[in-house]
């Protein structure tokens, strides 16, 4: 039999957690501001690299996922309408997984198998295609799974498993770049087969802490509103029953 | 915890089930057992590359350019410059598929554009492009493969598959170094859609380029 939290763990889970939150809102409002000065960028990365061709919808994206971002961030740094919060965070990491996933898959899986070599992860041809031809598509089921409300920690546990060792290689590639180069680290630009094309070093970390940060905000619970079935071995009630408290707690 | 370990082991191996899956559904799926690189064997066993005082010196100075002729060398291969690509590109022998340009790059690459008259050859999909290039290449005199230029390596695979597929003498091969990026920032004309397709761009820039005394 498991002894109860003492009111000491308590208090230390619940600061964790409210720092966690102001993390993610100040990430946010950097990511979203960030846009917002930079609108020529942030165009330029949806039209070309993610190719969305479509003019209204690449408009609409432009100009309102930035504000979106400074919203959310507010939203998360202030506390307000938590669970909403978490179930946007799923939603938004779904999607992310979702766009990225495809953008890796179709048309050229190949181009990504080639950014994936440049990492020198392993050295055997059929274990380089077996991550250039399952993580993209991978990601895509995560994506689905979290925008369902299917196997919510499942999807965040494995999403925290990509999101940690692609981000430690995204950085040591990217340290061995600024050395040979002899640029600040900050400068350095490369397309490290995230999905969204060549990026800049510091940015692509933030945004990486932010997805990491989401996935394991989601990985103790939250997000459980509007889901099909949160856990696969537990029912959706017990679930919700399980994490209220910890909701309550955290506000 | 348990049950959210369990969960995540259920979710990695219907993923990953599912993943393999869809890429072999895909239009362009990846073949698991196809090795694309084939120069890194080559590259990685080669103590050459350590021992050959040239090569040493290159890998000391970092310069990219010593460091991808090392490379090329050691699997083979020959590095060409700007100048000698706009030769090659000059040479009457071109006309009659002599001297020939093979562009590495996908489709949509090279529909954009591309040197004139080079064949495509998609290392990824070689059942769709080797009927298009088998009998030139083994005709030609020299081949220049080229891709973007820069970290693309498409072309010196490229260059390795079909010379080792088709038995082409290594001495006949040469790899432009500079890539499309730099043949069109040095101002040369490019074709657009299909090869032969006699839709030139950059006619201007290349007349003022050669009055400039640009590329020879």
């Amino acid at each position: 039999m498991k002894a109860a939290p003492s009111a000491g763990d308590k208090h230390s889970l619940d600061i964790a957690a409210l720092l966690a939150r102001w993390l993610l809102g100040g990430l946010f409002l950097y990511l979203g501001v960030g846009k917002v000065l930079h609108p020529a960028e942030f165009a330029k990365l949806v039209r070309e690299e993610l190719a969305i061709a479509n003019p209204f919808l690449s408009s609409l994206i432009i100009t309102t996922v930035p504000w979106l971002e400074v919203l959310y961030g507010l939203v998360l740094l202030s506390g307000i309408a938590k669970n909403a919060a978490a179930v946007v965070a799923r939603w938004w990491l779904a999607g992310v997984f979702i766009v990225m996933g495809l953008h890796k898959a179709l048309p050229h899986p190949q181009a990504f198998l080639s950014l994936v070599r440049q990492y020198h992860l392993v050295t055997s041809p059929i274990l380089l295609n077996s991550i250039g031809a399952a993580l993209p598509w991978f990601e895509v089921f995560c994506g689905l799974l979290l925008l369902a409300g299917v196997a919510v920690r499942g999807a965040a546990l494995n999403s925290v498993v990509m999101l940690v060792p692609f981000t430690i290689v995204v950085l040591k590639e990217a340290l061995r770049r600024a050395a040979v180069e002899g640029i600040p680290f900050c400068a350095v630009k490369f397309d490290c087969g995230c999905g969204a094309g060549k990026v800049f070093i510091c940015h692509k970390l933030v945004e990486n802490t932010v997805l990491l940060l989401l996935s394991a905000w989601l990985l103790t619970g939250r997000g459980w509103p509007l889901c099909l079935r949160f856990s696969l071995f537990q029912e959706k009630k017990a679930a919700s029953d399980l994490t209220k408290p910890a909701e309550q707690a955290a506000s | 915890m348990k049950t959210v370990l369990q969960e995540g082991a259920l979710v990695a191996v219907i993923g990953a089930a599912l993943a393999l899956a869809a890429n072999a559904l895909s239009p362009h799926p990846l073949e698991l057992t196809k090795d694309y690189f084939p120069g890194d064997k080559v590259a990685s066993r080669s103590p050459a590359v350590a021992t050959n005082a040239t090569n040493a010196a290159a890998i000391i100075t970092n310069s990219p350019l010593e460091l991808l002729s090392a490379r090329l060398r050691a699997n083979g291969l020959q590095l060409a410059d700007s100048n000698q690509v706009a030769r090659c590109f000059r040479d009457p022998r071109r006309e009659q598929d002599g001297v020939i340009f093979i562009d590495a790059r996908d489709e949509e690459h090279y529909v954009a554009g591309h040197i004139p008259g080079a064949f495509h050859f998609d290392r990824f999909r070689p059942q769709d492009y080797l009927p298009n290039v088998v009998q030139v290449c083994q005709t030609a005199e020299q081949m220049v493969f080229y891709c973007n230029g820069g970290e693309c390596d498409d072309s010196e695979h490229a260059a390795i598959m079909l010379r080792d597929s088709l038995g082409i003498p290594k001495e006949k091969v040469f790899i432009y170094g500079g890539g499309f990026t730099e043949w069109t920032s040095n101002g040369l004309p490019y074709e657009l859609g299909a090869r032969n397709s006699g839709d030139l761009t950059n006619m201007v820039k290349a007349a003022a380029s050669a009055k400039a005394g640009g590329p020879k």
